[in-house]
């Protein structure tokens, strides 16, 4: 009877066994996506944020000092697109930064690594609920502005900038992460505020802004969207992405 | 069960680790050797922090590296140095390490209470981490570690920055912690290991040099350690590993092969090995 056992496989193998099976023979079946949401409907808002609650904080009051000087150039109609090309990605520029850097700081990601939920995840629930906040920002500050500007531009034109800015600045940035690790990091918002500052800074870069059409605008959009949400699923699924940042 | 196999570890050009083979059943195992050895490479290998280069880690025969989340459910790791958000507390922070580890809340506050209880932090729970002390946070450390009950519990140098009662405290923490899961725990300090390490694994010149028991290994240098006057001149072969106090004043610990003129023979303690092993240079006697 005992050896009987011994040759046997117990539950657990068999289970371990079937689950190997499946998974040889339909990789990729479930889908990163619905995995995400779990995750955020078990762990909860305010775990995914957990200790960095600070960073949101510092963004926003930052983004507040900065745009009373943004909104006085915004006024002036030619200013409009690069502003908003500034502006739009600004809170997840900062968000996005200040939380890397925290973590980075506080050395907790090592750790963190080798938690269930690893920290990849958290990462990219992270991105995409700052993407989200920073989608219903934009949407707002297009609002604030077109009224502002007594509705002198189309509004869809104006979204489509922040939008484009935003979705570009999201998924390069995370590329760029998961090639260079922390000193990219570092370094993508500082490119970003050199290269928006030209137009801004530039009159004739300005007037040349304002001329491209909504649809070449839309197409940015969608082009970064599809690197942001590509990247974001990367994050998930390589394991060799926290590497460069540890 | 863990096993390593020839698994080597290259940083850019710089090779850390080479051709490392060990095999890892339940028990303690201290990682014994000095700064820069490459313990730190190793464990994080074996928590998935890193990757070897060559060669494969396998628990119950699955290659860890294809594991993911499995494999993390079972590993509690505490890494050397490890960072912690000042302004919470450790209740706080083992709550969120919980909800990381997929526990639910009633399963956590249960095991969260009982862990600090062990670790001896039950007054402290709810002190801001940033008013605790080294060891306090090593413990929380250790707790944090223990939340998902790993049978694999990595922790690198946990006595580092310890006072010698908080080592005492720890060495019974360890053996209370020992039973039914893999403990391996690496440290520069052989104290700190030889009364609770089953095994004790040496690394030197990137290779492994040993893995075995600390009797087997001070057995190999039995008859070749002497204690011997301050004053007593050396000859060459003759190295000096430590110095004590005996009853004449200064007495020297020395490896020798051949019994000194004046001194006695003593029984090697692992401390004698480890310090012949790596200021003496004396390996061939261990391989
Ligand atoms: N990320 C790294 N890049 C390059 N070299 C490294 C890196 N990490 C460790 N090393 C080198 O590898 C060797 C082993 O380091 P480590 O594993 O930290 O040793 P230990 O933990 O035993 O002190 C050291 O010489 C160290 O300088
Ligand atoms: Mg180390």
């Amino acid at each position: 009877m005992n050896d009987r056992e011994g040759i046997l496989p117990s539950e657990e193998e068999k289970n371990r066994a079937v689950m190997r099976i499946l998974d040889t023979a339909m990789p990729q079946k479930k889908s990163i996506w619905r995995e995400l949401y779990r995750t955020v409907n078990a762990v909860g808002l305010r775990m995914l944020f957990f200790g960095v609650g600070d960073c949101f904080f510092l963004a926003v009051l930052v983004l507040c000092v900065c745009l009373i000087p943004a909104a006085a150039v915004m006024v002036r109609t030619i200013y409009l697109a690069s502003c908003l090309f500034m502006v739009s990605p600004a809170f997840y520029a900062l968000a996005h930064f200040l939380t890397m850097w925290k973590e980075y700081q506080t050395r907790t990601l090592e750790w963190k690594q080798t938690w269930r939920i690893s920290f990849q995840t958290i990462m990219a629930l992270r991105m995409l609920v700052l993407g989200a906040v920073s989608v219903v920002g934009s949407i707002l500050l297009c609002t604030v502005l077109w009224s502002l500007s007594g509705q002198a531009v189309s509004f869809v034109w104006m979204l489509s900038v922040a939008f484009s800015a935003l979705f570009l600045y999201g998924g390069g940035s995370l590329l760029c992460q998961r090639l260079w690790g922390m000193r990219a990091v570092m370094l993508v918002p500082v490119v970003w505020i050199v290269l928006s500052l030209i137009p801004v800074t530039w009159e004739p870069a300005s007037i040349w802004l304002m001329q491209i059409p909504v649809y070449v605008f839309l197409l940015i959009a969608a082009a970064g969207g599809g690197v942001y949400f590509s990247q974001i699923y990367c994050l998930v699924s390589e394991r060799s992405h926290i590497q460069a940042l540890l | 069960m863990l096993s390593v196999e020839q698994v080597t570890k290259c940083y850019g050009d710089f090779t850390a680790l080479e051709d490392i083979s060990l095999e890892f059943t339940q028990g303690v195992y201290g990682l014994l050797a000095p700064n820069g050895a490459g313990k730190s490479t190793l464990m994080k290998m074996l928590a998935t922090l890193l990757f070897p280069t060559k060669g494969r880690i396998l628990w119950d025969g699955e290659d860890i590296a294809f594991m993911g989340e499995t494999y993390r459910g079972i590993l509690g790791y505490l890494p050397q140095d490890f960072g912690y958000y000042p302004n919470y507390t450790p209740r706080q922070f083992m709550r969120y390490a919980a909800a990381l580890q997929k526990l639910t809340r009633a399963v956590a506050d249960q095991r969260i209470d009982r862990l600090l209880e062990l670790v001896g932090l039950s007054d402290a729970a709810d002190k801001k981490l940033k008013k605790l002390s080294g060891g306090m946070l090593q413990r929380v450390g250790i707790a944090v570690a223990m939340l998902n009950e790993p049978k694999l519990l990595i922790l690198d140098e946990p006595t580092a920055g310890l006072d010698p009662g908080e080592r005492v405290r720890f060495r019974n923490l360890i053996h209370a912690l020992a039973n039914e899961r893999i403990v391996i725990l690496s440290t520069h300090i052989v104290s700190d290991i030889e009364t609770i390490a089953g095994q004790i694994i040496m690394l030197r010149d990137r290779r492994l040099l040993c893995c075995d028991t600390p009797s087997q290994i001070c057995s190999r240098f039995r008859g070749k350690i002497f204690q011997v006057p301050a004053d007593v001149p050396l000859r060459p072969h003759q190295h000096v590993l430590s110095e004590g106090q005996g009853e004449n004043g200064t007495v020297l610990r020395i490896l020798s092969d051949m019994p000194p003129s004046a001194g006695v023979a003593v029984a090697p303690t692992l401390e004698d090995a480890f310090l012949a092993i790596y200021t003496a240079g004396e390996s061939e006697h261990i391989r």
